[in-house]
């Protein structure tokens, strides 16, 4: 039996293959069009409801709600702030995973409670809800914010510690942006002003912490942290943060066991974090505006904790930094300074460093007087002896080349930061001695000389009553003489109390 | 012996339960946890809640949802709003592109414009001027124009309007908006009304402001009865008769046609707000702050756009339609 006798015998009557086709095809319609209505209706009620929504009056946004969305819910709550409490506990019963809707429930329910003992009180369920069903930033923060509003520490700090572990900027030891962390640190701050006392709170293995952070939770949060608090200038605490990162022992790697997701342990006992590279620039821009600040002691406590160059000690007469050029200078803190704005040096004049010497060579180019090297000195009251040693390359005499140092203090209105241009504008700046002495004379052997000078202020040095003093070598053409050109080579140079 | 410590700088009180009825106590009690509540563990008070939709600047630094107000917490808004809900009851409502500051009994308003409710006791600043509701349930919103000044609505009770000297320049009725705009010319008041005599006193309401003042000076008895236009200078050491707030010692008095208002009499002053006013409405200054109305714009919409209005009303004023009463739609 061929195909066509079975479909003959299928459909015996005529016709009844055409009818069948039919039947079939009008019932596909059928199904398309039971799937098709019910879409477009659906389509067309969401429409409603956002034209609804759209028009933002209590009766439009409670109309909107009867086609059903929890978001709307929230925002007839927010017209209706009377009856919040009731449109959000429907909201949430509609969707009890909506933690926006919790945190709404929590802020309104706290409205209407009265303030004491907060546990048994719904606006904090409702915001613990919020973060079970949400363990993200927001939730956290909200709950941080009503149990400091409440003043509960004990609940502030927990969820202060599950906000922070859950700052993305808390996590990337490369983050930049930590100013964003600034709400969360001011919470912090007004609940425990004392610097250690509030890091604590956010030691992996403190009470408060609930769950492991990321390995470089600690250290961006101490970064955070001073940033924060030199923006508000609370100098004090500053240097007290700052201690505590330069006493980090330095990490070379820093990103490393954090793309894997290594977490540091609790209970590992482990208090800080580890200092980075970049770290110590940090830190120079915190002794550079403590200097600013005119904290002279805090400034030297910071410098010596990390710069590796031996102690400063006013009291003993340990006044200078990298005398001996053992080093190259690093341009910033208490360090030489030979590059005044952004373009480098002064033009003309080229500081070449070499172990153990300081060169600066003159193109003949100079503009008529400029500034060779700058090193900030904490200096109490008293006379001071500077003593290098020096040479020219030929320079005709006299060079034009002398020190000076600068008595700050007497301008407060001016802007006391480390030169980033200074001029030599002494109608601004009094010089601690006004009759500067004669400049140098041309030495093509290296020739000893010194130089002597007093500052004001009481003569017991060290006492933090110090003043940050700039020591300038500079150049100002002598009068009848030609720009110089050749060089001018600085070592040994050693500051003594008299 | 209940105990109930603040940290420094917060009075300690000991409740002493065996001294007092128990229900003072507890009522103590209660009000000495609101204090508490109000005073974080340190530094500034609590003054309440911000809450927003998406995210608003706090203190200069992005917060998303909501945060916490200290006392003089400034709150900027992006694109959305913000409500603040304050410990003293009121509930303050920030439009997109504003700003405040915010304290335990006022708001400083620096951009954009606000809305008060519940604000028995509270009160917002803007340009040097005071906003202040005359009963717990005036509602009402201050918008600030860079161009024009400040605008002020009622849509339920009545708001005060006060200079920097305190004195009242106006109050502001539901319907019946208002633009403000310090003058330079300190204490020069200028209003228009019908001139009454009451127990041997002159009295005039301002149309526009809704002031009710004492004019004392010559010339006033020819025009009783009468609408006119009154020039002088607001005596603040004076004390008015019952009904007026303030004495006005009068330099000058012009009668107006009754039942029109004095057309385009602002002159100089009449600058600074002609963007905002309709033609023909009488601008009035008092106290060095000239006042007019704002038709079909704040009370109407609910926003305000800043611009000129369509120049469609006529007479005193206050025309502006549906600006009374209702909850307003508030931009999203």
């Amino acid at each position: 039996m061929d195909a066509s006798g079975s479909s003959t015998r299928k459909f015996p009557i005529p016709g009844a293959r055409i009818l069948a086709w039919h039947v079939g095809r009008s019932a596909l319609t059928a199904v398309r069009l039971g799937l098709l209505v019910p879409a477009v209706f659906c389509i067309l009620r969401l429409a409603a409801a956002e034209i609804e929504y759209s028009r933002a009056t209590p009766e439009s946004v409670a109309r909107a709600i009867s086609i059903g969305k929890t978001e709307y819910r929230e925002r007839l709550a927010e017209l209706q702030p009377a009856r919040a409490g009731t449109i959000l506990r429907q909201a949430t019963a509609a969707d009890p995973l909506s933690a926006a809707a919790w945190i709404r429930l929590g802020l309104a329910e706290e409205q209407r409670e009265t303030p004491g003992k907060t546990s048994d009180f719904p606006a904090r369920r409702a915001l613990e809800t919020a973060f079970r069903v949400d363990r993200q930033y927001a939730p956290a923060w909200a709950l941080a914010n009503y149990c400091l509003r409440h003043d509960d520490r004990a609940c502030f700090w927990r969820a202060e510690f599950r906000a922070a572990v859950r700052a993305p900027q808390l996590a990337d030891p490369k983050a930049t942006n930590l100013g964003d962390l600034q709400p969360l640190l001011e919470l912090a701050r007004r609940m425990e002003p004392a610097p250690e006392a509030l890091l604590e709170h956010f030691n992996p293995s403190a009470g408060s912490a609930t769950e492991a952070p990321p390995a470089a939770f600690s250290a961006q949060l101490e970064r955070a942290y001073l940033n924060d608090l030199i923006v508000l200038e609370r100098w004090d605490d500053a240097t007290t943060v700052a201690l505590r990162i330069a006493s980090h022992p330095v990490d070379h790697n820093p990103g490393a066991g954090t793309s894997d997701g290594k977490k540091a342990g609790i209970g590992d006992g482990k208090k800080g974090g580890k200092k980075e590279d970049d770290d110590n620039a940090r830190l120079d821009d915190v002794v550079n505006r403590l200097i600013a600040a005119g904290s002279a002691r805090n400034a030297v406590a910071v410098w010596n904790r990390y710069s590796g160059f031996a102690p400063l000690d006013p009291a003993r007469g340990v006044l200078l930094t990298n005398g001996d050029f053992a080093t190259n200078p690093r341009q910033s803190g208490f360090d030489w300074r030979l590059r005044f704005n952004t373009m480098g040096a002064v033009a003309g004049i080229e500081p070449v460093w070499k172990p153990s010497v300081m060169e600066f060579r003159f193109a003949g180019s100079e503009p008529e007087q400029g500034l060779l090297a700058e090193q900030w000195v904490p200096l109490a009251g008293g006379s001071f002896r500077l003593r290098f040693e020096y040479s020219t390359r030929n320079l005709a005499g006299p060079t034009g080349i002398r020190w000076e140092a600068l008595d700050r203090a007497h301008d407060r209105t001016r802007d006391a930061r480390p030169s980033v241009n200074p001029s030599l504008d002494h109608a601004r700046e009094r010089l601690l001695e006004p009759t500067p002495e004669p400049s140098l004379d041309p030495s093509t052997e290296w020739r000893p000389a010194q130089w002597v000078f007093s500052a004001p202020g009481p003569r017991k040095p060290g006492t933090g009553s110090a003043s940050v003093v700039p020591l300038r070598l500079i150049y100002r053409r002598e009068p009848g003489r030609a720009r110089a050109q050749g060089a001018f080579l600085l070592r040994h140079v050693r500051l003594e109390v008299l | 012996m209940t105990r109930f410590s603040k940290p420094a700088g917060v009075i300690q009180i000991k409740v002493i339960q065996t001294k007092l009825h128990p229900v003072l106590a507890v009522f103590l009690a209660l009000n000495l946890g609101v204090v508490q509540a109000a005073s974080p563990a340190t530094g500034t008070p609590v003054i309440g809640v911000v809450q927003a939709q998406g995210s608003f600047r706090l203190d200069q630094a992005t917060v998303t949802g909501n945060g916490t107000l200290f006392e003089g917490t400034t709150v900027e808004t992006g694109a959305g709003q913000t409500s603040q809900e304050l410990r003293s009851g009121a509930r303050v409502t920030l439009s997109p592109a504003s700003k405040g500051r915010f304290y335990d009994d006022h708001v400083v308003l620096e951009r954009g414009q606000g809305r008060l409710e519940r604000g028995t006791g509270f009160f917002f600043e803007a340009r040097g001027l005071t906003v202040q509701p005359e009963t717990g349930t005036s509602t009402g919103r201050i918008s600030l124009d860079p161009a024009s000044g400040v605008q002020v609505a009622a849509f339920t009770g009545s708001l005060r309007v006060l200079n920097a000297q305190r004195m009242v320049v106006a109050k502001v009725l539901p319907g019946m908006p208002l633009a403000f705009t310090p003058q330079v010319s300190g204490n020069i008041t200028r209003v228009s009304g019908k001139l009454v005599s009451k127990g041997g006193h002159y009295v005039l309401t301002d149309e526009t402001t809704n002031v009710t003042f004492e004019a004392t000076g010559a010339g006033l008895k020819k025009q009783e009865g009468k609408r006119v236009e009154v020039h002088g200078y607001v005596d603040p050491t004076a004390t008015p008769v019952s009904d007026a707030t303030q004495v006005i010692r009068v330099t000058g008095v012009t009668p107006l046609a009754a039942g029109a208002a004095a057309a385009g009499a602002g002159g100089a002053t009449a600058g600074a707000l002609s963007g905002l006013v309709i033609s023909g409405t009488f601008i009035a200054i008092i106290g060095g702050v000239a006042a007019a109305a704002v038709v079909g714009g704040l009370a109407a919409s609910g926003t305000f756009s800043g611009s000129s209005q369509a120049a469609a009303g006529s007479g005193t004023g206050g025309t502006g339609t549906g600006g009374g009463g209702g909850t307003p739609p508030l931009s999203r």
